[in-house]
């Protein structure tokens, strides 16, 4: 299996500097996109890159569940199937059945813990 | 024949101006609660994101190569976030509570796993309270084993009754226990009955209402040794309401022992 990156989709900049931090430590790259609308878009330029998207869901522009609507509406794939975990503190979305419904692989919720992350980063990707 | 004509004619401006401010008032009094309920909404979201962010950085630290005194320093920082984090949960469940702003949302519930979740909840606090107080649970074996309930807030308020009874017993045992509730009316609607009890300090009988008040703590003294919003019992009361049930507690040996009873009515035992 080729080294893959994960996509972060994250509009808080704290966030997105924590959770790049603790990707690191993996030795996995990591792309951020600040909306839903940048992260179809990055997955769009290049469908390849990616094994993971870490999607939050309250985001301006294009908020994670229309973003993942989107990326599985797409006509290729890749992108169509990539893995999507939510990443979010709305515990409506705390619920498998919920986020299955939204297309979406899974959820981890804020706030997160070191070891979730890690073990989610290591299920769907190989260091580099 | 002479025609008589009888006119009776009141004036209704009053009251029809009373109406319409009454309707005016109420429809204010909705927009409030909407706004209310936003503006909590939002706050909820302001606040966990920067301490999402926090935490996960201390947790990071923890987990770097650096000396034990740095990764004890990120630790004390982590427990003051997690610390810090639940206090405002509180502060903000309480309010959305009052706000009338909180779903209950009942789901066919097996019991059991649920109880043993509170458990595996319960010895994680004992862990990071650094005590080593025996758990037990009791299951009476005519409870039902599937409930209609919303676990996630029945969940909420024992996590929050089973921590309190840890934070107050020094040594001793905390002991879960569930039973169908006995009553004494034949057509008494079904109730499930779970009750945490503890070998802790317990209370003065006097004060077993003034527990359910917000900001109230017994010890409310600055040498206390127990910290805490004092929010716990008076959400978890207020959450058990909303539920159509109770929350009270009792002191079978004052000074002793401390338990709390929650009763939840339940709309359908399957």
């Amino acid at each position: 299996m080729t080294a893959k990156k994960i996509l972060l989709v994250e509009d808080d900049e704290f966030t997105r500097f924590m959770m790049k931090e603790i990707i690191h430590t993996l030795g996995v790259a990591v792309d951020v996109a600040e909306n839903g609308q940048e992260g179809c878009d990055q997955l769009s330029r290049s469908p390849e890159d990616y094994s993971l998207v870490l999607m939050d869901i309250h985001m301006p522009k294009l908020s994670g569940v229309d973003a993942t609507r989107k990326i599985r509406d797409h006509p290729n794939d890749p992108p169509r199937n990539v893995a999507i975990i939510a990443v979010t503190a709305d515990e409506h979305y705390h619920d498998f059945t919920t986020v299955s419904r939204h297309g979406m692989d899974g959820f981890i919720a804020k706030p997160i813990t070191a070891g979730e992350l890690i073990g989610l980063v290591d299920r769907y990707c190989t260091a580099a | 024949m002479p025609t008589k004509i009888f006119s009776i004619a009141s004036d209704v401006t009053e009251l029809h101006a009373a109406k319409t401010r009454a309707e005016q008032s109420t429809l204010e009094a909705k927009q409030a609660m909407e706004v209310r309920k936003t503006f909590l909404a939002n706050m909820s979201h302001e606040v966990r994101t920067p301490l999402n962010a926090i935490m996960g950085l201390f947790q990071l630290i923890q987990m770097s190569d650096v000396p034990d005194r740095q990764k004890k320093q990120a630790e004390v920082g982590l427990n003051a976030s997690h610390h810090l984090l639940g206090q405002l949960l509180n502060v903000l469940d309480l309010s959305r509570v009052e706000a009338k702003a909180v779903e209950i949302v009942p789901k066919s519930t097996e019991l059991r796993p649920l109880a043993e979740q509170l458990l595996e909840t319960a010895r994680a606090t004992n862990h990071r309270l650094g005590k080593s107080i025996e758990l037990s649970l009791e299951i009476a074996a005519d409870t039902p084993k599937l409930f209609t309930l919303d676990a996630r807030r029945v969940t909420q308020i024992l996590n929050n009754l089973t921590e309190n009874a840890l934070k107050f017993t020094r040594k001793g045992k905390v002991c879960l226990a569930m039973r169908p509730a006995t009553s004494t009316e034949p057509d008494a609607p079904k109730e499930l009955e779970i009750s945490v009890s503890d070998t802790g300090c317990g209370i003065p009988r006097r004060k077993s209402e003034a527990v359910f008040e917000r900001f109230v703590q017994v010890d409310s003294a600055h040498t206390r040794e127990q910290g805490g919003s004092g929010l716990g019992l008076a959400i978890s009361r207020e959450l058990a309401e909303l539920m159509g049930g109770s929350l009270n507690v009792a002191c079978p040996s004052p000074h002793a022992c401390f338990k709390t009873t929650f009763t939840l009515r339940l709309s359908g035992v399957e």
